[in-house]
């Protein structure tokens, strides 16, 4: 038999959408982001549940570990969302085990997923169309502002599009919605993204080594150092190589006049 | 996204009336640390924190000691980056102090207080925006209080131009290695 389920508004889930952002405010070592899953879906928990015993079991049940990538929480979010709608209609214990299986089985793999995608390919590639075009018109003060536009404007779309429609499709098709997130379109664009990034990063290579100036000296510096830094690149930090290079680079110029 | 020490940076630097070199310090910083990224429960050090540091510092050497804008970058980034690492450290601090703040929430709410969620969210927000910009302040007037030699310092190499270039270099390694598989 077929439960009336009571419906969440539009209004409700823009809220949630709203409040997602701060998702990892109350971050901590211990439930890491339960407490921000709890704020994010609390309009949705006020609205479903009007009787204060139901609602105080709901809010204990989302204060629970959880943590994920933030931006591919979203479809977590929905996904709880409608999870959330059918156990207030139905009231059965498959529901509820429902609700703690969506945040305990797939906060993990969408981190995974969204770190390596998000952190570390979308995020790289907005810095190095910034970078190209801060270094292309780098003339002309008023012309730089263009890099960090294009990847403000490039980062935030995408970003903002994650959130909305994840909420949007998780709440549509629940569980379902990430049967066709791993793979399809999304993760052919981070390929190219990829390439296009190295096309990139090779001409501003050239195109330093090309403005070099006329010294030989300053010539070949360029390609030893290059890779110099390359062999040593995995096995030192970042910082201490910054610092190395900094000596370095003092040292030679001292040297080179 | 405008936290990111690319756009940060230059808008440091546009408040302070030079924003080249907030161009230049949130490029080095965004680059150089393209590869530190939050994994799981792991801090980054805060890049925006050392691009707005740096860009501010920078700008301010650049118009009171009268040097040229790449010359004050150099030193500027050289001394943020560490502040960045030790911010890093307080925030380490502060999201530990959370998790009683977390469990606080959860006592609350079994006794019926609903809205201390909203509550302490709020609350950790403002937290976090207070001690961001008091490290910073104090940051900053540690940084321009350092002597006029240290800010000259690349009058010695007379090239400050050839370290940029040095630096401009391993910023591009760092892309290659985050882009490019060696194997």
């Amino acid at each position: 038999m077929e439960v009336e389920k009571i419906l969440i508004s539009k209004g409700v889930l823009k809220r949630v959408f709203f409040r997602s952002f701060l998702l990892q405010a109350l971050w901590n070592f211990k439930g890491m982001q339960n407490a921000g899953f709890l704020y994010t879906i609390k309009p949705a928990l006020d609205f479903l549940y009007p009787v204060p015993n139901e609602r105080k079991n709901a809010y204990t049940r989302h204060l629970d570990f959880f943590n994920t990538h933030p931006y591919y929480a979203s479809y977590i979010i929905g996904a709880v969302c409608a999870a959330e709608e059918r156990y207030a209609a139905t009231d059965s214990e498959d529901d509820l085990a429902r609700i703690v299986g969506i945040k305990k089985i797939l906060g993990g793999p969408i981190a995974a997923f969204g770190e390596s995608q998000i952190w570390g390919t979308l995020r790289p590639f907005a810095a190095v169309i910034g970078v190209f075009f801060i270094i292309l018109f780098s003339k002309n003060i008023a012309l730089m502002w263009i890099g960090p536009a294009a990847a403000f404007i490039f980062y935030s779309s995408v970003h903002l599009y994650l959130r909305y429609c994840g909420l949007e499709d998780g709440y549509k098709l629940e569980d379902q919605v990430f049967e066709g997130l791993f793979t399809g379109k999304l993760q052919k664009s981070f390929v190219y993204m990829r390439i296009t990034a190295i096309v990139m990063a090779v001409f501003l290579l050239v195109r330093g080594f090309l403005g070099a100036g006329p010294s030989v000296m300053l010539k070949t510096a360029y390609p030893v150092v290059f890779i110099i830094v390359a062999l040593f690149i995995k096995k030192v930090p970042a910082t201490v190589l910054f610092y190395a290079v900094i000596i370095a680079g003092g040292i030679f110029a001292r040297f080179c006049y | 996204m405008y936290s990111r020490p690319l756009i940060a940076g230059p808008i440091a630097g546009l408040c302070l009336g030079n924003p080249y070199v907030g161009f230049i310090a949130g490029l080095c910083v965004e680059l150089i640390w393209v590869r530190v990224i939050p994994i799981g429960d792991s801090v980054p050090p805060d890049s925006t924190l050392t691009a707005v540091l740096a860009s501010a510092a920078a700008a301010t050497a650049a118009r009171n000691l009268g040097i040229d804008n790449i010359s004050a970058v150099i030193p500027a980034l050289a001394v943020s980056v560490p502040c960045g690492i030790l911010y890093k450290m307080a925030e380490i601090r502060l999201r530990a102090s959370n998790a009683g703040i977390v469990d606080a929430v959860r006592v609350k709410i079994i006794r019926g207080d609903f809205a201390s969620v909203d509550r302490e969210t709020f609350y950790a927000v403002i937290r976090k925006f207070f001690i961001g910009a008091a490290f910073f302040l104090a940051a900053y007037a540690l940084v321009t209080a350092l002597p006029e030699g240290y800010w000259r310092v690349m009058d010695i190499t007379r090239g400050s131009e050839i370290v940029m270039r040095f630096i401009y270099i391993l910023c591009f390694a760092q892309l290659f290695e985050m882009f490019l598989k060696w194997k």
